[in-house]
């Protein structure tokens, strides 16, 4: 047999089996940073159950919690808002029952996007009328869906991330 | 509450509450993270210790019920300047791959190549069918283990290879 190089037919040892091996991979559980935020999944107890509200004042109590004021989003995009003025009245669902992948607020905090986990994006508002973003949804020709959603900026134009989906009737 | 246990031959205290697991009190409190939390129901075996000698899943243990027992996990077993006998033979014969089951795998190995170093491969299966490894198929980890049964002071060293490989 023709010898093609000295790899063919060898062992190779893998050099991350040394850690792995004594027990010091670093997987995501494992790591430890300086004021980390620790996020936890809670699983519904209940099929079809409304979430009415969040009671965050435990996790806020924690040395080094979290914001004041804020909003949560679950697996179905429903916004749940919690803290300090903020009431939000638009639906938490939409047509559809898409899975939501992030959410940004307006910076007047009218208002502001929920990305579903295909790519639409969905306005949403806050005490108020939604902020325009009709032709922003569902799934413009050749274009790949965003993997997350940046907040617009100040002057209302939607940010570089978002443009990059152009309006479904251009 | 408080408990003192030895864990890898040091004397530790820890404050923890009861219903606190041996595992998440090893890898939070301890910062042992070589233990891997992976069903926490006691299937998967990812995050089995030694405890008193014996292979424990430390997911189905509390942390106070270790109240004066001798712990060793996975980094017990292994030092900075080689790998141990029972290491390297995984290295060699790829035992694994992502190395999340691993440190259950060496544990629950070396308790049982500990106790019967001339045990045979349908022991090896047995004792490890309750250690779950989604890479390798299992083939790797058996033949790794029985090679390392020489380093635990096998007698039998002519066995019958040529069924064990079947």
């Amino acid at each position: 047999m023709r010898t093609v190089n000295s790899l063919i037919g060898s062992a190779i040892e893998r050099l991350e089996d040394l850690r792995f091996l004594r027990g010091r991979g670093q997987y995501v559980d494992d790591l430890a940073r300086n004021d980390m935020l620790h996020a936890a999944f809670l699983r519904s107890s209940v099929a079809h159950g409304r979430i009415r509200s969040i009671d965050v004042s435990a996790a806020r109590a924690l040395p080094g919690g979290i914001p004041d004021s804020g909003a949560t989003l679950d697996g179905w995009g429903g916004l749940h808002p919690y803290g300090r003025n903020i009431t939000l009245k638009a639906s938490a669902y939409w047509p559809g029952w898409d899975i939501a992948r992030d959410f940004s607020f307006l910076p007047d905090g009218s208002g502001g996007y929920v990305l579903d986990g295909w790519g639409g994006v969905h306005s949403f508002g806050i005490g108020g009328a939604r902020p325009a973003t009709a032709q922003l949804t569902g799934w413009p020709a050749n274009v790949t869906p965003c993997r997350n959603v940046a907040a617009p900026s100040a002057n209302g134009s939607i940010s570089r991330s978002l443009t990059s989906i152009p309006p479904s009737g251009a | 509450m408080s408990v003192q246990f030895e864990v890898n031959g040091k004397n530790v205290e820890v404050e923890v509450e009861p219903r606190l697991t041996l595992a998440d009190c090893l890898r939070h409190h301890l910062r042992l993270t070589g233990t891997h939390v992976g069903c926490e129901h006691g299937v998967c075996g990812a995050c089995t210790v030694i405890v008193d000698g014996a292979a424990v899943r430390s997911c189905l243990m509390l942390a106070v019920q270790a109240e004066g027992a001798e712990i060793v996990t996975v980094e017990g077993l292994s030092n900075d300047d080689d790998l141990t006998p029972l290491q390297k033979s995984f290295r060699k014969h790829h035992a694994l791959q992502c190395g999340f089951c691993t440190p259950g795998m060496i544990t629950t190995a070396h308790v049982l190549l500990s106790e019967e170093p001339d045990c045979d491969a349908a022991r090896v299966r047995e004792v490890l069918s309750g250690n779950l490894c989604r890479c390798t198929g299992y083939i790797s980890i058996v033949e790794a283990v029985l090679d390392a049964r020489s380093a635990y002071g096998r007698k039998d060293d002519a066995g019958d290879r040529a069924r064990e490989r079947r």
